[in-house]
């Protein structure tokens, strides 16, 4: 290996911090720059989901109300409190949130596709999973990530 | 070429690759946007769930508006 002269140790250096800057301002600039303004969730599959979740959410709403069921941090919905469901209506509740969690994941991978981004999904899932119990009702239950339900308050 | 311009050459190239490749195809999760949409599906399969209360127009048409806020006196 040849030594570097005084000039050559100059320029290495000069190159050397161009390259840091052009690394940084890649991480840096990027995102705004390239960040899509919207976010697509008008496609049909969205649409079916929505009305899907929308024709559930009447049956699930008293449940949420009497602390039943709750939402979960991951952007679903869990069983709480058995004894707050009457022992007839326990298989139909359980059905009920098998299927809306079935639609909601349905929902958030379809989002990640129609945005061209499946990478997205897990994204999707933890910022519908913070909106969920951010617009929910006083009152209802979230259960956080150590796994703890919270009333809302 | 001496080994000193050899390295320069090969970190001008890298640099220009690095940002070339930043500029092109790096996207970033769009945070503020996705909120957005999640509010707007939640608002649309969640209706029951903001208080609302009943607004009557001049047209007599019935609409919906978030509860007003009471400031005590």
């Amino acid at each position: 290996m040849l030594p570097l002269s005084e000039y050559g140790k100059h320029r290495y250096a000069v190159f050397v911090l161009a390259f840091i800057f052009a690394i940084f301002s890649t991480l840096m600039a990027s995102p705004a720059a390239s960040q899509s303004p919207e976010i697509d969730v008008s496609t049909a599959a969205v649409v079916v989901i929505k009305k899907s979740l929308a024709g559930r959410f009447m049956f699930l709403k008293p449940h949420f109300d009497s602390g039943a069921i709750g939402l979960t941090i991951d952007g679903l919905v869990a069983m709480r409190d058995l004894q707050a469901i009457a022992l007839a209506q326990t298989l139909k509740v359980e059905n009920f949130i098998a299927e809306e969690n079935k639609d909601r994941a349905t929902l958030y991978r379809e989002i990640a596709r129609a945005n061209g981004r499946p990478d997205w999904e897990s994204d999707i899932k933890a910022i519908f999973g913070e909106r969920w119990i951010s617009r929910a009702p006083v009152g209802w239950y979230y259960r956080d990530i150590t796994g703890k339900w919270i009333r809302k308050m | 070429m001496n080994f000193s311009k050899r390295i320069f050459s090969s970190l001008t190239l890298i640099a220009a690759s690095a940002f070339a490749c930043g500029c092109g195809s790096i996207t970033f999760f769009p945070s503020a946007p996705a909120q957005k949409a999640a509010d707007n599906i939640i608002d649309e399969v969640w209706p029951a769930s903001q208080p609302t209360v009943p607004v009557i127009t001049v047209g007599g048409s019935k609409e919906t508006a978030p509860a007003p806020v009471v400031t005590p006196k």
